[in-house]
Protein backbone atom coordinates (compact mmCIF):
# COMPACT_ATOMS: atom_id res chain seq x y z
CA UNK A 1 0.00 0.00 0.00
CA UNK A 2 0.99 3.16 -0.59
CA UNK A 3 2.11 5.61 2.51
CA UNK A 4 1.65 9.22 1.64
CA UNK A 5 4.14 10.16 4.26
CA UNK A 6 6.88 8.35 2.71
CA UNK A 7 6.40 8.27 -0.53
CA UNK A 8 5.75 12.37 -0.18
CA UNK A 9 8.42 13.36 -2.80
CA UNK A 10 7.53 10.76 -5.24
CA UNK A 11 3.65 11.71 -5.13
CA UNK A 12 5.08 15.81 -5.27
CA UNK A 13 7.47 15.17 -8.61
CA UNK A 14 4.55 12.74 -10.49
CA UNK A 15 1.77 15.95 -9.72
CA UNK A 16 4.36 18.61 -10.54
CA UNK A 17 5.11 16.58 -13.83
CA UNK A 18 1.60 15.70 -14.95
CA UNK A 19 0.12 18.63 -14.03
CA UNK A 20 3.07 20.99 -16.36
CA UNK A 21 2.36 18.47 -19.09
CA UNK A 22 -1.83 18.49 -19.03
CA UNK A 23 -2.38 22.35 -18.63
CA UNK A 24 0.67 23.34 -21.30
CA UNK A 25 -1.71 21.59 -23.59
CA UNK A 26 -4.58 22.74 -22.86
CA UNK A 27 -3.31 26.13 -22.74
CA UNK A 28 -3.75 27.63 -25.87
CA UNK A 29 -3.79 31.35 -26.30
CA UNK A 30 -7.23 31.17 -27.53
CA UNK A 31 -8.31 29.38 -24.40
CA UNK A 32 -6.08 31.58 -22.04
CA UNK A 33 -8.48 34.73 -23.08
CA UNK A 34 -11.54 32.97 -23.56
CA UNK A 35 -11.33 31.91 -20.04
CA UNK A 36 -9.84 35.56 -19.25
CA UNK A 37 -13.25 36.77 -20.58
CA UNK A 38 -14.83 35.96 -17.49
CA UNK A 39 -12.67 38.30 -15.27
CA UNK A 40 -13.03 41.07 -17.80
CA UNK A 41 -15.81 42.72 -15.25
CA UNK A 42 -13.85 42.59 -11.95
CA UNK A 43 -10.86 43.69 -13.96
CA UNK A 44 -12.62 46.51 -14.99
CA UNK A 45 -14.35 47.42 -11.74
CA UNK A 46 -10.71 47.45 -9.89
CA UNK A 47 -9.02 49.28 -12.94
CA UNK A 48 -11.62 51.70 -13.18
CA UNK A 49 -11.61 52.41 -9.43
CA UNK A 50 -7.63 52.88 -9.74
CA UNK A 51 -7.75 55.05 -12.50
CA UNK A 52 -10.77 57.05 -10.90
CA UNK A 53 -8.13 57.40 -8.00
CA UNK A 54 -5.80 58.77 -9.86
CA UNK A 55 -7.90 61.64 -11.43
CA UNK A 56 -8.53 62.30 -7.88
CA UNK A 57 -5.28 62.69 -7.21
CA UNK A 58 -4.14 64.89 -10.12
CA UNK A 59 -6.97 67.24 -9.83
CA UNK A 60 -4.88 70.15 -8.73
CA UNK A 61 -2.89 69.44 -11.65
CA UNK A 62 -6.25 69.47 -13.79
CA UNK A 63 -7.01 72.58 -12.87
CA UNK A 64 -3.23 73.77 -14.02
CA UNK A 65 -3.48 72.53 -17.39
CA UNK A 66 -7.36 73.35 -17.77
CA UNK A 67 -6.03 76.71 -17.92
CA UNK A 68 -3.30 76.53 -20.10
CA UNK A 69 -6.15 74.06 -22.57
CA UNK A 70 -8.39 77.36 -22.89
CA UNK A 71 -5.38 79.83 -24.02
CA UNK A 72 -4.52 76.61 -26.02
CA UNK A 73 -8.45 76.43 -27.61
CA UNK A 74 -8.82 80.52 -28.39
CA UNK A 75 -5.57 79.43 -30.92
CA UNK A 76 -6.61 76.70 -32.26
CA UNK A 77 -9.97 78.24 -33.06
CA UNK A 78 -8.18 80.91 -35.09
CA UNK A 79 -6.52 78.01 -37.15
CA UNK A 80 -9.34 75.96 -37.78
CA UNK A 81 -10.62 78.81 -39.38
CA UNK A 82 -7.82 78.55 -41.80
CA UNK A 83 -8.23 74.84 -42.27
CA UNK A 84 -11.63 74.96 -42.85
CA UNK A 85 -10.67 77.27 -45.95
CA UNK A 86 -8.10 74.49 -46.61
CA UNK A 87 -10.26 71.48 -46.65
CA UNK A 88 -12.80 73.56 -49.15
CA UNK A 89 -10.21 73.59 -51.59
CA UNK A 90 -8.99 70.28 -51.01
CA UNK A 91 -12.39 69.26 -51.84
CA UNK A 92 -12.62 70.89 -54.87
CA UNK A 93 -9.11 69.92 -56.08
CA UNK A 94 -9.91 66.53 -55.50
CA UNK A 95 -13.22 66.72 -57.60
CA UNK A 96 -11.42 67.89 -59.98
CA UNK A 97 -8.86 65.70 -60.17
CA UNK A 98 -11.56 62.40 -59.82
CA UNK A 99 -9.78 61.27 -57.11
CA UNK A 100 -11.51 58.08 -54.80
CA UNK A 101 -11.58 58.72 -51.86
CA UNK A 102 -9.89 55.69 -49.50
CA UNK A 103 -11.89 53.51 -47.29
CA UNK A 104 -12.09 55.46 -43.91
CA UNK A 105 -10.28 54.03 -40.67
CA UNK A 106 -12.69 53.60 -37.74
CA UNK A 107 -11.06 54.18 -34.54
CA UNK A 108 -12.23 52.12 -31.77
CA UNK A 109 -11.57 52.95 -28.45
CA UNK A 110 -11.01 50.74 -25.64
CA UNK A 111 -9.83 50.71 -21.99
CA UNK A 112 -6.86 48.94 -20.22
CA UNK A 113 -8.25 46.91 -17.97
CA UNK A 114 -5.29 44.57 -17.25
CA UNK A 115 -1.42 43.98 -17.17
CA UNK A 116 1.01 40.84 -17.11
CA UNK A 117 1.03 40.04 -13.11
CA UNK A 118 4.60 39.45 -13.45
CA UNK A 119 5.26 42.44 -14.91
CA UNK A 120 8.08 41.16 -17.27
CA UNK A 121 5.79 41.01 -20.06
CA UNK A 122 4.75 44.31 -21.73
CA UNK A 123 1.41 43.16 -22.69
CA UNK A 124 -2.31 44.50 -21.66
CA UNK A 125 -5.75 43.83 -21.67
CA UNK A 126 -8.31 45.92 -22.87
CA UNK A 127 -11.84 45.63 -22.54
CA UNK A 128 -12.85 45.16 -26.73
CA UNK A 129 -12.88 42.13 -28.35
CA UNK A 130 -14.44 39.96 -31.15
CA UNK A 131 -17.97 41.25 -30.38
CA UNK A 132 -16.31 44.82 -31.57
CA UNK A 133 -15.01 43.31 -34.60
CA UNK A 134 -11.52 43.47 -32.96
CA UNK A 135 -9.04 41.04 -34.78
CA UNK A 136 -5.46 39.79 -34.22
CA UNK A 137 -2.55 42.42 -35.73
CA UNK A 138 -4.97 45.21 -35.18
CA UNK A 139 -3.14 48.16 -34.67
CA UNK A 140 -3.17 50.20 -30.71
CA UNK A 141 -2.61 53.48 -30.51
CA UNK A 142 -2.97 56.18 -27.91
CA UNK A 143 -2.71 59.92 -28.35
CA UNK A 144 -0.04 60.68 -31.18
CA UNK A 145 1.60 57.43 -31.58
CA UNK A 146 1.84 53.87 -31.54
CA UNK A 147 1.31 51.52 -28.64
CA UNK A 148 1.23 48.39 -29.78
CA UNK A 149 -0.80 45.49 -31.52
CA UNK A 150 -3.56 42.88 -31.32
CA UNK A 151 -2.29 39.41 -30.51
CA UNK A 152 -5.44 37.68 -28.85
CA UNK A 153 -8.67 38.26 -28.91
CA UNK A 154 -11.49 36.89 -26.80
CA UNK A 155 -15.47 38.60 -27.20
CA UNK A 156 -14.82 41.31 -24.78
CA UNK A 157 -11.09 41.32 -24.54
CA UNK A 158 -8.26 41.57 -26.51
CA UNK A 159 -4.41 41.16 -25.50
CA UNK A 160 -2.17 43.70 -27.05
CA UNK A 161 1.60 43.61 -27.62
CA UNK A 162 2.93 46.48 -26.41
CA UNK A 163 5.92 48.04 -28.89
CA UNK A 164 8.33 47.74 -25.45
CA UNK A 165 8.03 43.94 -25.33
CA UNK A 166 10.89 41.91 -26.24
CA UNK A 167 8.94 39.83 -28.52
CA UNK A 168 7.75 43.28 -30.30
CA UNK A 169 9.93 43.91 -33.73
CA UNK A 170 8.80 45.96 -36.56
CA UNK A 171 10.39 48.17 -39.32
CA UNK A 172 10.68 51.72 -38.98
CA UNK A 173 12.11 55.10 -40.47
CA UNK A 174 13.69 58.21 -39.34
CA UNK A 175 11.45 61.01 -40.80
CA UNK A 176 13.83 63.52 -41.39
CA UNK A 177 16.62 61.43 -43.29
CA UNK A 178 14.34 58.42 -44.25
CA UNK A 179 16.76 55.71 -42.93
CA UNK A 180 15.18 52.72 -42.16
CA UNK A 181 15.86 49.89 -39.36
CA UNK A 182 14.71 47.32 -37.40
CA UNK A 183 12.19 48.54 -34.20
CA UNK A 184 12.66 46.48 -31.04
CA UNK A 185 11.20 46.85 -27.78
CA UNK A 186 13.48 47.09 -24.78
CA UNK A 187 10.69 47.10 -21.90
CA UNK A 188 10.89 49.59 -19.62
CA UNK A 189 14.12 51.48 -21.29
CA UNK A 190 12.64 52.04 -24.54
CA UNK A 191 12.94 50.77 -27.65
CA UNK A 192 16.27 50.09 -30.03
CA UNK A 193 16.24 50.92 -33.66
CA UNK A 194 18.47 48.15 -35.31
CA UNK A 195 20.55 48.50 -38.62
CA UNK A 196 20.79 51.83 -39.66
CA UNK A 197 23.74 52.67 -41.72
CA UNK A 198 26.99 53.76 -40.54
CA UNK A 199 26.98 56.71 -42.17
CA UNK A 200 23.57 57.69 -41.34
CA UNK A 201 22.58 60.90 -39.92
CA UNK A 202 20.42 60.38 -37.59
CA UNK A 203 20.48 63.08 -34.28
CA UNK A 204 18.84 63.20 -31.25
CA UNK A 205 15.41 64.53 -31.70
CA UNK A 206 14.49 62.86 -35.06
CA UNK A 207 11.19 61.48 -35.16
CA UNK A 208 10.96 57.73 -36.11
CA UNK A 209 7.97 56.65 -37.82
CA UNK A 210 6.69 53.27 -38.86
CA UNK A 211 7.52 52.34 -42.41
CA UNK A 212 4.47 49.72 -42.88
CA UNK A 213 7.24 47.17 -44.56
CA UNK A 214 6.18 43.72 -43.81
CA UNK A 215 2.71 44.08 -43.24
CA UNK A 216 3.31 44.90 -39.08
CA UNK A 217 2.01 48.29 -38.88
CA UNK A 218 0.61 50.62 -41.61
CA UNK A 219 3.29 53.47 -43.02
CA UNK A 220 3.36 56.74 -41.04
CA UNK A 221 2.48 56.00 -37.58
CA UNK A 222 4.55 57.97 -35.24
CA UNK A 223 6.58 55.52 -33.26
CA UNK A 224 8.83 58.00 -30.81
CA UNK A 225 11.68 60.17 -30.80
CA UNK A 226 16.12 59.77 -31.08
CA UNK A 227 17.45 59.93 -27.51
CA UNK A 228 20.55 58.71 -28.42
CA UNK A 229 22.53 56.94 -31.26
CA UNK A 230 25.68 55.06 -31.19
CA UNK A 231 27.44 52.15 -33.10
CA UNK A 232 26.62 48.63 -32.21
CA UNK A 233 28.78 46.09 -30.77
CA UNK A 234 29.64 44.63 -34.15
CA UNK A 235 30.96 48.07 -35.12
CA UNK A 236 28.48 47.60 -38.78
CA UNK A 237 25.64 49.53 -37.91
CA UNK A 238 24.12 52.05 -36.10
CA UNK A 239 21.68 51.96 -32.98
CA UNK A 240 19.02 54.33 -32.14
CA UNK A 241 17.53 54.60 -28.93
CA UNK A 242 14.22 55.86 -29.10
CA UNK A 243 11.79 57.08 -26.48
CA UNK A 244 8.16 56.32 -27.37
CA UNK A 245 5.53 58.63 -27.58
CA UNK A 246 3.02 56.67 -25.58
CA UNK A 247 3.92 56.23 -21.67
CA UNK A 248 3.89 52.72 -21.96
CA UNK A 249 3.45 52.68 -17.56
CA UNK A 250 0.33 54.95 -17.79
CA UNK A 251 -1.52 53.52 -20.36
CA UNK A 252 -5.46 53.69 -19.90
CA UNK A 253 -7.25 54.62 -22.84
CA UNK A 254 -5.96 53.48 -26.23
CA UNK A 255 -7.74 53.50 -29.73
CA UNK A 256 -8.04 50.18 -32.00
CA UNK A 257 -7.69 50.99 -35.39
CA UNK A 258 -10.09 48.91 -37.70
CA UNK B 1 -11.74 27.94 0.02
CA UNK B 2 -11.01 31.56 1.36
CA UNK B 3 -7.81 31.11 0.71
CA UNK B 4 -8.58 30.28 -3.57
CA UNK B 5 -10.99 33.93 -3.19
CA UNK B 6 -7.98 35.51 -1.54
CA UNK B 7 -5.67 35.07 -4.42
CA UNK B 8 -8.16 35.55 -7.12
CA UNK B 9 -8.96 38.74 -5.56
CA UNK B 10 -5.12 39.97 -5.01
CA UNK B 11 -4.30 38.19 -8.78
CA UNK B 12 -6.58 40.57 -10.39
CA UNK B 13 -5.92 43.40 -8.13
CA UNK B 14 -1.42 42.77 -9.15
CA UNK B 15 -3.08 42.30 -12.42
CA UNK B 16 -5.04 45.20 -12.87
CA UNK B 17 -3.42 47.77 -10.50
CA UNK B 18 0.08 46.51 -11.78
CA UNK B 19 1.14 47.14 -8.55
CA UNK B 20 5.11 46.22 -7.66
CA UNK B 21 4.05 43.86 -4.96
CA UNK B 22 3.78 39.97 -6.35
CA UNK B 23 1.14 38.39 -4.04
CA UNK B 24 0.90 34.97 -6.39
CA UNK B 25 4.49 34.42 -5.61
CA UNK B 26 3.59 35.24 -1.80
CA UNK B 27 0.88 32.87 -2.06
CA UNK B 28 2.39 29.94 -3.27
CA UNK B 29 5.11 30.39 -0.27
CA UNK B 30 2.62 30.51 2.48
CA UNK B 31 0.94 27.69 0.70
CA UNK B 32 4.05 25.64 1.74
CA UNK B 33 5.24 27.18 4.56
CA UNK B 34 1.64 26.67 7.08
CA UNK B 35 0.21 23.70 4.82
CA UNK B 36 2.95 21.24 3.70
CA UNK B 37 5.18 20.84 0.12
CA UNK B 38 1.80 18.71 -1.20
CA UNK B 39 -0.48 21.07 -0.26
CA UNK B 40 2.24 24.25 -1.60
CA UNK B 41 2.25 22.08 -4.66
CA UNK B 42 -1.38 21.76 -4.95
CA UNK B 43 -1.97 25.60 -4.27
CA UNK B 44 0.76 26.48 -6.32
CA UNK B 45 -0.77 24.64 -9.57
CA UNK B 46 -3.89 26.42 -8.76
CA UNK B 47 -2.18 29.85 -8.51
CA UNK B 48 -0.04 28.53 -11.74
CA UNK B 49 -3.35 27.83 -13.61
CA UNK B 50 -4.70 31.38 -12.33
CA UNK B 51 -1.62 33.30 -13.49
CA UNK B 52 -1.37 31.52 -17.14
CA UNK B 53 -4.72 32.85 -18.30
CA UNK B 54 -3.72 36.82 -16.64
CA UNK B 55 -0.26 36.02 -18.12
CA UNK B 56 1.15 36.20 -21.70
CA UNK B 57 3.91 34.26 -21.47
CA UNK B 58 5.32 30.72 -22.65
CA UNK B 59 2.38 28.17 -22.06
CA UNK B 60 3.39 25.83 -18.77
CA UNK B 61 6.00 28.78 -17.70
CA UNK B 62 3.90 30.41 -14.62
CA UNK B 63 2.57 26.73 -13.96
CA UNK B 64 5.83 25.49 -13.28
CA UNK B 65 7.28 28.75 -11.50
CA UNK B 66 4.26 29.00 -8.76
CA UNK B 67 3.78 24.61 -8.34
CA UNK B 68 7.68 24.58 -7.94
CA UNK B 69 7.67 27.07 -5.52
CA UNK B 70 4.77 25.94 -3.19
CA UNK B 71 6.99 22.38 -3.27
CA UNK B 72 10.15 23.84 -2.62
CA UNK B 73 9.28 26.01 0.05
CA UNK B 74 7.10 23.20 2.09
CA UNK B 75 10.26 21.17 1.21
CA UNK B 76 12.83 23.47 2.94
CA UNK B 77 10.60 24.08 6.13
CA UNK B 78 9.50 20.87 6.42
CA UNK B 79 13.63 18.96 5.51
CA UNK B 80 16.17 21.45 5.92
CA UNK B 81 15.30 24.45 8.45
CA UNK B 82 12.53 26.97 9.69
CA UNK B 83 11.55 28.94 12.46
CA UNK B 84 8.50 30.13 13.29
CA UNK B 85 8.80 33.97 13.01
CA UNK B 86 8.62 37.50 10.74
CA UNK B 87 12.08 37.19 9.93
CA UNK B 88 11.69 33.61 8.67
CA UNK B 89 8.86 34.51 6.76
CA UNK B 90 10.62 38.09 5.20
CA UNK B 91 13.67 35.11 4.38
CA UNK B 92 11.33 32.87 2.59
CA UNK B 93 9.81 35.47 0.73
CA UNK B 94 12.95 37.28 -0.85
CA UNK B 95 14.38 34.27 -1.87
CA UNK B 96 11.49 32.57 -2.88
CA UNK B 97 10.58 35.69 -5.16
CA UNK B 98 13.96 36.11 -5.94
CA UNK B 99 14.22 32.09 -7.45
CA UNK B 100 11.12 33.15 -9.11
CA UNK B 101 12.77 36.11 -11.36
CA UNK B 102 16.17 34.49 -11.72
CA UNK B 103 13.95 31.16 -12.94
CA UNK B 104 11.63 33.49 -15.35
CA UNK B 105 15.07 35.34 -16.49
CA UNK B 106 16.72 31.74 -17.56
CA UNK B 107 13.72 30.56 -19.46
CA UNK B 108 12.71 33.78 -21.11
CA UNK B 109 15.94 36.27 -20.47
CA UNK B 110 13.16 39.02 -19.91
CA UNK B 111 14.30 41.42 -17.23
CA UNK B 112 13.00 44.29 -15.99
CA UNK B 113 14.49 47.15 -14.00
CA UNK B 114 11.95 47.46 -10.84
CA UNK B 115 12.38 43.59 -10.22
CA UNK B 116 14.60 44.34 -7.17
CA UNK B 117 12.26 47.11 -5.68
CA UNK B 118 9.14 44.49 -6.54
CA UNK B 119 11.20 41.70 -4.15
CA UNK B 120 11.90 44.09 -1.38
CA UNK B 121 8.66 45.66 -1.30
CA UNK B 122 6.93 42.07 -1.41
CA UNK B 123 8.95 40.42 1.17
CA UNK B 124 8.14 43.51 3.44
CA UNK B 125 4.72 43.02 3.48
CA UNK B 126 4.56 39.22 3.31
CA UNK B 127 4.90 38.76 7.22
CA UNK B 128 1.43 40.98 7.71
CA UNK B 129 -0.17 39.17 4.43
CA UNK B 130 0.45 35.87 5.91
CA UNK B 131 -1.07 36.86 8.98
CA UNK B 132 -3.88 37.88 7.48
CA UNK B 133 -4.42 34.81 5.30
CA UNK B 134 -4.02 32.78 8.23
Amino acid sequence: MIKPEKNLPVIAIFIFIASIIVFSQIFSSEFRIKTLDIFRIPLKIISGSIYALRDVAGFRESQMENKILRENTTNLKKELLNLKEITLENERLRKLLDFKESERRKFVPALVISRDPSGLNDTVIIDRGKKDRIEKGMVVISGNGLAGRIIETGWRISRVLLITDYDSTFSGVVERTRDEGGVSGNMRTGLVMKYLDLGCDVKKGDKVITSGLYGVFEKGILIGEVVSVESDSTGLYMNAAIKPEVDIRKLEEVLVIR
Amino acid sequence: MLLFIWIIILGLLQSAASLNINFLVLFAIFAGLKKGPLWGLCIGIFIGVFAEVLSSSASGLNLMLYSGIGLLSGIIKQKIYYKEGIAMEFLFSFFGILFFYLAYFAFTRTAQTGVLFTIILSSIISPLLFKLIE
